[in-house]
């Protein structure tokens, strides 16, 4: 073989083998518990068979008025919405909502937004919503469950002007539950 | 008949067609991660208890310390512009497709796999391994002072075949992916790709980023998911289709960058690389085919 062939041969080579390595993430599919992986994935987004409703978990905010406020994951950490949520979502069950609820009141302390800085609770739920009503503007959770809540320390007195305003803002889904 | 098919797999080009892969993938490598150093920064100090490794992070039992990972943060930019000049090939290509892919595994340690880097850390791989700095480099005009040397050698068109192969290969995964799912062929009757935008616009409300309005207003019509869901998995699944036709490859390509945007539109989720058009650019002439006199 010249070393030409040689050379060709073995660019074959390595490129039929990376993309065994692309495709062989497939053989998740006949796992009991697949695990994605990274760079190589078995693409598992979009797949799940999901209902006309869904649960989230998601930080809320209350203020002396008890009026209820949604807050920005970014009070919980970076990386990104998706990554938060997931990270939410596993710190809550592993039994440390208190935990997130007290780092989103220390970053709400620390650096409020403008809209938020009347909070004085922050809570971490998990809501049940049906996508149909939602996106009919009609955003009450069918269910809400509260894991934890902290309180977030200097927090003003809400003025009597910007009451009404948070009256006018705040999304109409009332009715947390305790955690059961 | 195997030089047909030798001319097909290996085909003959110009150093300037990987050339131009190279600063195209290069050069977006070395913005995209400019502009996330603060959110890599972050990311490095979070919660080392929502450590969970991928890739060849897999080695760490617990996350690096974070100015180490900062460090290997800063050394992959340097080496992405090192790669993207094309200077000292030979060392910062393989050091490039190391790092990078050590950062976009590690980015992706921390409970959450994100699934549009894969095809950037595995292009730079092949770019990276493969001879793309003979043209248009500093290595090129250093060696021969020519920035396009006239040379035509199968070295110089198999990175693109393989890129082509490999981006196709990951939407035909992904396609696979939906017809072994819980939902089979019944996923491209619209209504799992409707539920799934509308629980993802749903976390995005109650999180404080809020939906994709076009999302939103598109809920109801049914229909229009039924078309959606049926062309993007007809899309993935016909990808390796685009390998044996160069008008072929064009047309899917589009189709491919034109199905991230309706994706950006409809649920607001950004896949950058794919939307930016360098993922596809191997799918499109990059040079200028006039050399004809075969290399050595």
């Amino acid at each position: 073989m010249t070393p030409d062939g040689r050379d060709k041969l073995m660019a074959l080579t390595a490129s039929a083998g990376l993309l065994a390595a692309v495709l062989t993430p497939i053989r998740q599919h006949g796992c009991e518990a697949p695990r994605d992986g990274f760079p190589l994935s078995y693409y598992p987004m979009f797949t799940a068979k999901r209902r006309r409703h869904g649960s989230v978990t998601y930080l809320l905010g209350t203020d002396a008025n008890g009026m209820r406020r949604l807050l920005h994951y970014s009070y919980l950490g970076g990386g990104g919405l998706n990554q938060v949520r997931r990270q939410l979502r596993r710190i809550v069950a592993e039994g440390r909502a208190d935990e997130a609820a007290a780092i989103v009141a220390a970053a709400l302390e620390a650096t409020p937004r403008r809209r938020d800085r009347y909070v004085t609770r922050v809570h971490v739920v998990t809501g049940r919503y049906r996508y149909g009503d939602f996106f009919a503007g009609r955003r009450d959770p069918a269910s809400e469950v509260v894991h934890s809540t902290a309180a977030v320390d200097k927090r003003g007195t809400l003025p009597r002007s910007l009451d009404r305003q948070q009256h006018d803002e705040a999304p109409a889904n009332e009715g947390m539950q305790p955690s059961g | 008949m195997v030089q047909a098919l030798e001319a097909r797999v290996l085909p003959v080009a110009p150093p300037v067609r990987p050339a131009v892969l190279r600063l195209v993938t290069g050069g977006w490598t070395a913005y995209y991660l400019s502009r996330r150093v603060d959110m890599l920064r972050s990311i490095h100090r979070g919660d080392p208890k929502l450590f969970d490794p991928v890739g060849p992070c897999r080695l760490l039992n617990s996350p690096l310390p974070p100015l180490l990972a900062d460090g290997i943060i800063y050394a992959e930019l340097v080496a992405s512009a090192a790669f993207t000049l094309g200077l000292k090939h030979r060392v910062v290509g393989p050091a490039h497709a190391a790092l990078l892919l050590w950062t976009m595994s590690y980015r992706n340690s921390w409970s959450m796999i994100f699934h549009n880097d894969n095809n950037l850390v595995l292009h730079t791989a092949v770019l990276g391994l493969t001879p793309t700095a003979d043209a248009l480099s500093i290595d090129a005009i250093r060696s021969d002072a020519r920035l396009a040397p006239e040379l035509l050698d199968w070295r110089y068109g198999l990175p693109s075949t393989v890129i082509n192969a490999v981006t196709t290969a990951t939407y035909l995964v992904a396609g696979i992916a939906k017809l072994k799912g819980p939902l089979g062929w019944s996923w491209a009757d619209g209504e799992s790709l409707r539920s799934q935008i509308a629980a993802d616009g749903l976390r995005k409300e109650l999180l404080g980023s809020g939906a994709a309005p076009l999302g939103v207003q598109l809920y109801e019509h049914t229909g229009l998911f039924r078309l959606l869901a049926t062309g993007s998995l007809a899309l993935e699944l016909a990808a390796p289709i685009a390998l044996l036709d160069r008008r072929v490859a064009k047309a899917w390509a589009a189709g491919a960058f034109g199905m991230h945007w309706g994706i950006r539109a409809l649920m607001g989720i950004t896949f950058r690389h794919q939307m930016s058009g360098a993922m596809f650019a191997s799918f499109f002439p990059v040079d200028n085919l006039r050399t004809e006199r075969p290399r050595g």
